[in-house]
């Protein structure tokens, strides 16, 4: 207990230092006035937090970004199984999905708005986008792995192909489509994120960028934390399910 | 003839887009023909138009990954090697990895200003991380003996660094900087487009605030040309720096 409470010492040294010069400077004005100071920044989330503007943000990225890995990860299950059960459709699709996938997603934003407008719909279907690609990999990957003789035992049970993939390629290939969902949704959020501060009005990153258009540095710095934080704790969450869950898959 | 069937995949798609637009059944002015897209392309190559953003996403690109590699190694080093940087260091940037980077981009607006120095800015922060990761793990994973025989032939601590530490670090390095550079790819088109001071990424959002979609669709296009193209070439520098690994020892 005591060599983890000075392992978490140890680690807040440097934020703290750094907060610390940070008020220091700002307070002798040896700093630009857009930097704000730690103090005020600590006041603005207080007011975040207590009028529920704080909660409201959070929620909608939060949202936005679980719809988007929630459908875009069902689709590259499926598109996953399919790739990697059968290869005649992976020789068809591959290479079609090869050239889609080295298009990045934020690329993609500008026509997804002109499509779409701005919205719901926008974000969830750029996160479902971006999501889709490592999904996709890891479920044909894993499916590909699978070993062929369980295969041939569940034909020789005459199981027919909805029975095969429910109780044989998803239990087999569960552990690698774990990871590739694992990291979609680390990734879903970045997209979230990243299609709320260019383009859509909602969410926490709006509240950043509409932070810094208004000169509001201490709002853009608490809402900056919070993302920071959150992202930090889908993570956590994330790697400690994955543990959970798959502590047998361990290679 | 299995290999053909990708390509005739992907010619049958742009055919059926050609086909559903000719026929109007959707709306052009949004999904424009490929061959509009395609023209758009090559005119604005031959008119010079194009040639000005792809340059300057090049250039940031370059900038930042450049920036972001000497960063993530130096920084790398510093967490791999010496228990100062993993006990102080490693905390702050655990924490800060998760964060969207995107949401660095008002912050840089703010501070920085409308320029290139908060786009390298903003493509460091994006790109630093997989480089900073792969020297965190490639310098703590140095085979002792190394160590041994650099204290037996007692090399100087720079000798040691230039001769044992870096090019047994290398591999994963490299490995790290090919990850980096598409992220800083995907950071330059989202720093141009909020910046709007030139590059691919300004170039689609001006097109596609003035409806000009063809023009749109060829800057996505180039942008994943630009994907391909410098993944294609680290892979060439990756073969050349790491010519001396035997091929068996690389998996």
């Amino acid at each position: 207990m005591n060599a983890r409470a000075a392992k978490a010492g140890r680690a807040a040294v440097f934020p703290l230092l750094l907060l610390g010069g940070w008020d220091g400077l700002a307070r002798a004005h040896a700093l630009p006035d857009s930097l704000s100071r730690p103090t005020t920044i600590v006041a603005a989330l207080v007011s975040t937090v207590a009028d529920g503007s704080l909660w409201a943000m959070a929620g909608q990225t939060l949202i936005a970004a679980a719809a988007g890995w929630a459908l875009g990860s069902l689709l590259a299950i499926g598109a996953g199984i399919a790739i990697g059960t059968t290869p005649v459709v992976r020789s068809i699709v591959g290479p079609a999905l090869e050239l889609m996938r080295s298009v990045p997603p934020v690329a993609l934003i500008p026509v997804a708005l002109l499509a779409l407008g701005l919205g719901p719909k926008l974000e969830i279907l750029m996160v479902a986008f971006a999501v889709f690609w490592p999904v996709v990999l890891f479920t044909a990957a894993g499916v590909r792995s699978i070993d062929a003789r369980l295969l041939e035992v569940a034909r020789a049970l005459r199981f027919g192909a909805a029975q095969r993939i429910l109780h044989f390629v998803l239990p087999a290939a569960a552990a690698t489509i774990a990871v590739g969902l694992r990291v979609a949704a680390g990734l879903a959020l970045v997209v979230a994120v990243t299609t709320e501060i260019i383009a859509n009005p909602s969410g926490l990153g709006y509240g950043i960028a509409f932070a810094s258009t208004a000169l509001r540095p201490d709002l853009m710095f608490a809402d900056l934390f919070v993302l920071a934080l959150l992202g930090f704790g889908v993570n956590a969450l994330l790697v400690a399910a994955q543990r959970r869950l798959f502590a047998w898959a361990r290679r | 003839m299995r290999r053909w069937y990708g390509l005739m995949f992907i010619a049958a798609l742009v055919a059926l887009a050609e086909l559903v637009c000719a026929r109007g059944l959707i709306w052009s002015a949004i999904f424009p023909a490929p061959h509009a897209t395609l023209a758009a392309l090559v005119s604005g190559l031959a008119a010079g138009d194009l040639w000005a953003p792809i340059a300057a996403t090049l250039a940031h690109m370059l900038a930042g990954w450049i920036s972001a590699c000497a960063l993530g190694v130096v920084l790398g080093a510093l967490v791999g090697m010496t228990a100062f940087g993993r006990d102080y260091i490693a905390p702050t940037l655990e924490f800060l990895r998760p964060l969207p980077a995107a949401a660095i981009a008002p912050i840089g607006l703010l501070l920085i200003g409308r320029n290139d120095a908060m786009i390298v800015a903003v493509i460091v922060f994006g790109a630093v991380w997989p480089v900073l990761l792969a020297s965190v793990h490639g310098f703590a994973s140095i085979e002792p003996r190394l160590k041994e025989v650099s204290r037996t032939l007692q090399l100087t601590p720079v000798r040691a660094l230039w001769a044992i530490w870096i090019p047994s670090a290398l591999p994963e390095i490299i490995a790290g900087a090919r990850i980096s550079i598409a992220l800083a790819l995907i950071m330059a088109v989202v720093a141009e487009i909020l910046a709007s001071t030139g590059g691919l990424g300004d170039w689609l959002n001006l097109a596609e605030r003035s409806y000009r979609t063809p023009e749109l669709y060829a800057g996505v296009l180039l942008v994943g040309l630009l994907g391909v193209l410098t993944n294609l070439a680290l892979e060439r520098v990756e073969a050349y720096l790491l010519r001396w690994k035997p091929p068996a020892a690389t998996f």
